[in-house]
């Protein structure tokens, strides 16, 4: 474990000067001094003359700093999650979305657009929770389905979640089919993106996020050794199935999340991962911190850039981190050949 | 002093031919060997003893104690096991490896203590690959492979240690170094150890006692003096062996049937 706190020291202020940045961009322009004025007359006992124009306030704490605290709070979720799957499975291609989660959540969004729903529940939009709801039990029938006895092996908890996510995409793509005039709406939605971010919408994940967040970096000595196979795990005293079902439930719960309030973002918890294996090596104790950081950083600056890239019209998200990621991805690679996993 | 005991323990592999039937067998402090033709069982009795897979019928008793009834964590601070076909993952180091043996023994956050990279480092140097510490799994050879595996056993600081054909990989001079450590191990420390083997002579010339497998059951068990004969052979591998008499220790060495005149 040394030299695990200067990376992660280096993660947070990369974290924060990214966040810093993604505020200062938009139609008004807030430099990053302004923006720490603007913080800083919020403090205590500390008064500032305000030297900048009223609605900056407005924008910096009801539009900019939302979305960029929810940008990395959904960035770390998939990273971590991503993380969480490519070590439980040992298979470099795993994602966040392994299990049929982003079936699952795109089936629950469209279910939200096209039934005649109220707008709201509780306060919290419909389409987030429709998505949310249906994530999570996708997963858990998926495992409900993959079980053999006592034990969930991980070849079957695999196919159970490709059939489970076909069978949900089929759905989706019916209902997109039959309701063509949504079409816009809901494409826009599985792109995903951070456009309107609310405070609520933050303090809604947050505790999910964070929940399953913990219980995976609690785990990273189990990752560790479960990257021998299973029995080799079992015969150095883990209990095999107990972390397996705890780890999907706790990636479960932060991707769906994630996922309920932007939409499917991809390539994040593909490539986070590893981008971050390649730079500090393959011990989870040090690597699921590192990609929540990198992972929230990564994805504030991709949202940064979809909504700065072609002036006032928006790119959805989920293209630019693909597009920006993979050939950053490929460079490091390539760079490095050596057997990271 | 550790005992390890099997009773009346039966398995059967995806309702196949029993791959165990019936078989009792219990161990004290010493080195056993374990040997009989492929597919005799031999893993499968491994597996079981260390509580990795449940028998079908039977149990398996640690000082008497039912081994399914002790938590996993427990079970891996009495049993350790160097398994045949194990899959490594190439990024992690000797020494990380190693130091997964010590995981029964840690918290979930508490990180590896100094005392814990000791044991570690002893285990290596036991095992003759202090000099590997800082490879990667990915770069090592197979018989390095095998040596870092019986590191990690080690460091797990069990009284039973379960070898499953430990020496496959192993050239001559790491096979009797390993052997002689498994033998140092029950002397000195009261470990009892159970080592599945191909080579007979290689388990004549170190075991304390020998147990024959065939389909499944033990057909034969003792000092090597008293149980390795032309006869037992024959039950075991089908092949007429000679025997002879070691000039030094006077222990019994099986010599292979002429070309062509196995059977």
């Amino acid at each position: 474990m040394a030299g695990t706190t200067q990376p992660v020291l280096g993660g947070i202020a990369l974290l924060v000067l990214t966040g810093a940045v993604a505020a200062t961009l938009g139609p008004a322009r807030i430099p990053l001094d302004v923006q720490g004025l603007i913080l800083a007359s919020h403090l205590p006992f500390v008064h500032v003359v305000p030297t900048w124009p009223a609605s900056y306030e407005a924008v910096l704490f009801d539009i900019r700093l939302p979305r960029v605290v929810l940008a990395a709070l959904t960035g770390a979720a998939l990273a971590v999650a991503g993380a969480t799957y490519q070590g439980l499975f040992r298979n470099p291609l795993a994602d966040p979305y392994l299990l049929g989660i982003a079936s699952g959540a795109g089936l629950g969004a469209v279910l939200a657009f096209v039934l005649p729903f109220p707008a709201l529940l509780y306060g919290i939009g419909i389409v987030q929770i429709l998505a949310f709801v249906t994530a999570l039990c996708t997963a858990g029938l998926v495992y409900w389905l993959a079980r053999v006895g006592r034990i969930t092996p991980l070849t079957t908890l695999l196919l159970a979640g490709i059939a489970i996510g076909a069978f949900a995409s089929a759905l989706t793509a019916y209902l997109m089919y039959a309701n063509g005039e949504k079409l816009f709406v809901i494409y826009s939605w599985m792109l995903g993106g951070f456009n309107g971010a609310t405070w609520q919408q933050v303090a809604v994940i947050t505790p999910y996020v964070l929940v399953g967040g913990t219980i995976i970096a609690l785990s990273g000595r189990v990752l560790n050794v479960l990257q021998l196979d299973e029995e080799q795990a079992a015969s150095l005293g883990v209990n095999v199935e107990r972390a397996k079902l705890g780890l999907v439930a706790a990636a479960t719960l932060a991707t769906a999340a994630a996922v309920s309030v932007s939409g499917l973002i991809g390539f994040v918890g593909l490539m986070v991962p590893h981008f971050v294996r390649l730079l500090f090596g393959p011990d989870h104790r040090r690597l699921v911190p590192l990609v929540a950081l990198f992972g929230a950083a990564f994805l504030v600056a991709a949202d940064a850039i979809a909504r700065g890239l072609l002036g006032a019209s928006e790119v959805p998200v989920g293209v630019v981190t693909a597009a920006c990621g993979a050939p950053f991805f490929l460079h490091v690679l390539r760079r490095q050949k050596r057997n990271v996993f | 002093m550790a005992i390890l005991e099997l009773e009346h323990v039966s398995y059967a592999y995806g309702g196949g031919a029993s791959a165990l039937d019936d078989v009792s067998l219990a161990i004290a402090p010493g080195v056993v060997g374990l040997l009989g033709a492929n597919a005799a069982g031999k893993t499968t009795l491994v597996r079981i003893a260390a509580g990795l897979l449940p028998p079908a019928r039977g149990r398996v008793l640690l000082d008497g104690r039912d081994l399914a009834s002790v938590g996993r964590a427990g079970v891996a601070r009495r049993v350790a096991i160097v398994p045949q076909s194990a899959s490594l993952p190439p990024a992690f180091t000797v020494l990380e490896l190693v130091l997964m043996g010590r995981t029964p023994y840690l918290g979930l956050l508490a990180p590896e203590g100094a005392r814990d990279l000791a044991i570690a480092e002893r285990a290596l140097e036991r095992v003759d690959a202090r000099a590997l510490a800082d490879r990667r799994l990915g770069e090592l050879s197979g018989g390095e492979r095998q040596r870092a595996l019986v590191a990690r056993a080690l460091a797990q600081e069990t009284d039973i240690l379960l070898l499953d054909e430990p020496t496959a990989h192993l050239d001559l001079a790491h096979q009797t170094a390993l052997l002689d450590l498994a033998l140092g191990l029950a002397r000195e420390q009261g470990l009892v150890v159970l080592a599945a083997l191909h080579d007979v002579n290689l388990a004549a010339a170190y075991c304390d006692e020998l147990a024959f497998l065939s389909r499944g059951r033990v057909i034969a068990r003792g000092a090597p003096r008293d149980v390795l004969s032309a006869s037992t052979l024959r039950d075991a591998y089908g092949l007429s062996f000679a025997l002879i008499e070691h000039p030094e220790t006077g222990r019994p060495v099986a010599l292979l049937p002429a070309p062509g005149h196995g059977a």
